[in-house]
């Protein structure tokens, strides 16, 4: 088979490769302008072996959120290159395909030196989600249990971040079924409080227990909890699952 | 143009000799390589991708997982994976990097977990009460590395169990046929069906035993009719029904065969995550890490019995831009070194086999070969010729340019076909295309049940309660 050359026209950035910080500004730039082929120029040379060719980036793009602003706030020296710092805004979004995108996250990234220039990973290797306050999930799922228990699908509907609620559906009608007080029966807490974490795992990927909170809820016969999760600057009701009682 | 077809139409020799040479072969893509075997929901069995007989103003495409099930399968009949990512990739540039993929979640709800049943009552509709254990779906559609959410929540019928619990099937498969809207009205259906392929698997595995040609293997057998042995098993099917203007780089209808945008390269990926661990005390194993690729599928065989033991698993998490890798297998298969040991006398192509190059990664010219395409193996599907108002099972070696390698239909038997290619029996190597190779097949030449006329085409799938799992066939 015959391989061809990728022939890549170059783009004069406003931001110098010759610094760390600049390579990196260009490739968040890069990213958040659409601009695939020029966000692969500056990866790592390993990293660019590994994708395969700009076409192979670009289409990969929708598996990485597409920064819309960002700004650096630290910069460190380590054996392998600079690890720099930056905090990103992007559009929030959740769904079984592109799991979790929070609207703002503190991202580190790694960016190493190629002769004159420096080049950077594919990915941060650290990024940690900024939530809202965590008392306003017990807020949001009191408003849910209203609706619910009025039977009030739509206004469910709206306190949701997703259409269908993962978890068990006899939990999920509970507060419809069962005529009665609903309420909000203790502290947010993490999703590793729950028994079976798992359908939210394989729903929307091993990072969901970093930003899924637990509202435990309590009605005239049946408890479980409810699961959150932080879509823009609230949280919305993602699922239910049992509370191990 | 289509000169390939002209070249089929010379007259074939000598068909009445009866003399047969043998190619192993394999169902189409049912557990065919180490890893993916011990993994039958992310396990693609076939890829179809054709230009729609009652619609031709679009293209379906259909994958198959979950091989050979048993009709029977209770208590815990078959289902999809909720933690598989299945798809369809399509490459509208002829440059192996997928332009367009359809991707697949599938969640599963248990109504009440305090009951071994399945159902506790016959299912009627789609959302009956007494349907314990169903599944739901969501559809997005990356385009150019921009994700859309075409739909959530969609249903999926019931496994066929019996007439008393699924008294109506066909109602409530049909149901189960739902119209994307935000994607030009594409239908889309995922659930239980026949399994559509057809092959003689157990004589086939039996040192590539051709039960017609029994006389001429080197350890002779009485000669026998194929027998079907992937009739009365059931496969989950995903099919998908899309306007070809959604797919065609211009995003428009191709003008004709000719046009650079009326080829399709058309595979299917399916991913699980990277780890899983499992649980004390029967608690739910934990999946962790990023997506990879368990299974890959285009080009039915290719997997199956070019790629040598050891390079299986690497193929299917792999992908068509870095298929270079395998260019020798296919160059100089494995099969065709079998031939003179299992049926002495019949002779193949010498390699480098440039011909199998054509048929499997680059494409025939004048029928769906994209000039200075990237080599890849996937189905080239030539959108701008019509569906055929006669199909000949054997497609392009039957002078139905419609058919298989151009695309691949359900009834088209890959199995002949591709016997006959690698035997060399086609107008690339006119001097193999002659009897016995040009003859050479397993017996079985269409499925055990009827396919439907219209989406999602697949038969119904056998129900558990009738069905002994009987010998298809004589």
């Amino acid at each position: 088979m015959v391989t061809r050359p990728i022939v890549r026209r170059r783009r004069r950035s406003r931001h110098s490769v010759s610094r760390p910080t600049g390579a990196l500004e260009a490739f968040l730039g890069a990213e958040r302008d659409g601009l695939a082929a020029r966000s692969f120029g500056l990866l790592t040379a390993a990293d660019q072996q590994d994708v395969g060719s700009a076409a192979s980036w670009a289409a990969s793009s929708a598996d990485r959120p597409r920064p819309v602003t960002f700004t650096i706030t630290s910069e460190a020296v380590t054996a392998e290159g600079e690890q720099i710092s930056v905090d990103v805004s992007r559009q929030p979004s959740l769904d079984q395909f592109s799991g979790f995108v929070s609207a703002r996250a503190a991202q580190t990234w790694r960016v190493v030196r190629d002769g004159t220039t420096w080049r950077v990973a594919a990915e941060p290797f650290a990024e940690n989600p900024m939530l809202p306050p965590m008392a306003a999930a017990a807020s949001v799922v009191d408003r849910w249990l209203g609706a619910s228990s009025d039977c009030d699908r739509s206004g469910a509907v709206s306190l949701q971040g997703v259409p269908d609620l993962i978890g068990p559906e006899d939990l999920a009608n509970a507060p419809c079924r069962e005529r009665g007080s609903w309420t909000v029966a203790g502290p947010v807490l993490t999703l590793d409080r729950a028994p079976d974490a798992q359908t939210f795992v394989e729903a929307y990927g091993p990072d969901v227990g970093t930003w899924t909170r637990l509202v435990p809820v309590r009605g005239p016969r049946t408890h479980f909890f409810v699961a959150t999760a932080p879509l823009g600057d609230d949280w919305r009701v993602i699922g239910v699952t049992s509370d191990g009682g | 143009m289509y000169r390939f077809r002209r070249l089929l139409l010379i007259p074939l020799l000598g068909v009445g000799l009866m003399l047969a040479g043998v190619l192993p072969t394999h169902a189409s893509s049912h557990r065919e390589a180490p890893l993916i075997s011990e993994d039958p929901v992310a396990d693609d069995t076939d890829v179809y991708a054709f230009v729609s007989p009652d619609r031709p103003d679009t293209v379906t495409l259909i994958g198959n997982w979950i091989p050979l099930e048993e009709p029977a399968g209770g208590p815990n009949f078959y289902k999809f994976g909720q933690d598989v990512l299945y798809q369809f990739k399509i490459d509208n540039n002829a440059d192996a990097v997928p332009d367009i993929i359809y991707e697949f979640r599938f969640q599963t709800q248990v109504l009440n977990s305090k009951t071994f049943l399945y159902n506790t009552g016959p299912i009627t509709s789609l959302d009956d009460s007494h349907w314990n254990v169903r599944q739901t779906y969501s559809v997005a559609r990356v385009d150019h590395g921009k994700r859309t959410m075409l739909a959530s929540g969609l249903a999926t019928p019931p496994d066929n169990i019996g007439p008393r619990s699924t008294p109506n099937y066909d109602a409530l498969a049909a149901s189960a046929v739902h119209t994307l809207g935000n994607d030009g009205d594409a239908k889309v259906f995922a659930g239980q069906r026949d399994d559509p392929f057809f092959v003689d698997l157990g004589s086939v595995f039996d040192l590539a035993g051709l039960r017609p040609f029994n006389q001429a293997h080197l350890v002779k057998e009485p000669k026998a009719n194929g027998i079907d042995g992937v009739g009365g098993y059931n496969v989950h099917s995903i099919a998908l029904q899309v306007p070809i203007d959604r797919l065609t780089a211009n995003g428009q209808k191709p003008s004709g065969a000719t046009d650079p945008n009326a080829v399709l390269g058309i595979w299917s990926q399916t991913e699980r995550r990277k780890t899983r661990v499992l649980g004390k005390n029967g608690q739910q194993p934990k999946s962790d890490g990023d997506w990879v690729s368990v299974s890959r599928l285009g080009m039915p065989l290719v997997n199956e019995v070019v790629i040598p033991l050891g390079q299986k698993d690497r193929f299917n998490a792999s992908t068509p831009a870095k298929d270079s890798q395998f260019l020798s297998f296919v160059q100089n298969p494995e099969p065709a070194q079998l031939i003179p040991v299992l049926y002495p006398g019949i002779t193949v192509p010498p390699a480098p086999r440039n011909d199998l190059v054509s048929i499997f990664l680059t494409g025939i010219p004048n029928l769906n070969m994209v000039p200075n395409g990237k080599p890849a193996e996937y189905i080239r599907l030539n959108t701008a010729i019509p569906p055929s108002a006669h199909p000949n099972p054997l497609g392009v070696l039957g002078g139905d340019t419609a058919g298989f390698p151009n695309g691949r239909r359900l009834a088209d038997d890959v199995t002949d076909i591709e016997l006959r290619a690698l035997a060399g029996a086609t107008p690339f190597t006119p001097q193999f295309n002659k009897s016995p190779n040009n003859l050479l097949g397993d017996g079985v030449d269409a499925n055990d049940k009827p396919f439907l006329s219209a989406f999602p085409y697949e038969a119904t799938p056998w129900q558990g309660y009738d069905h002994t799992h009987h010998r298809v066939g004589p």
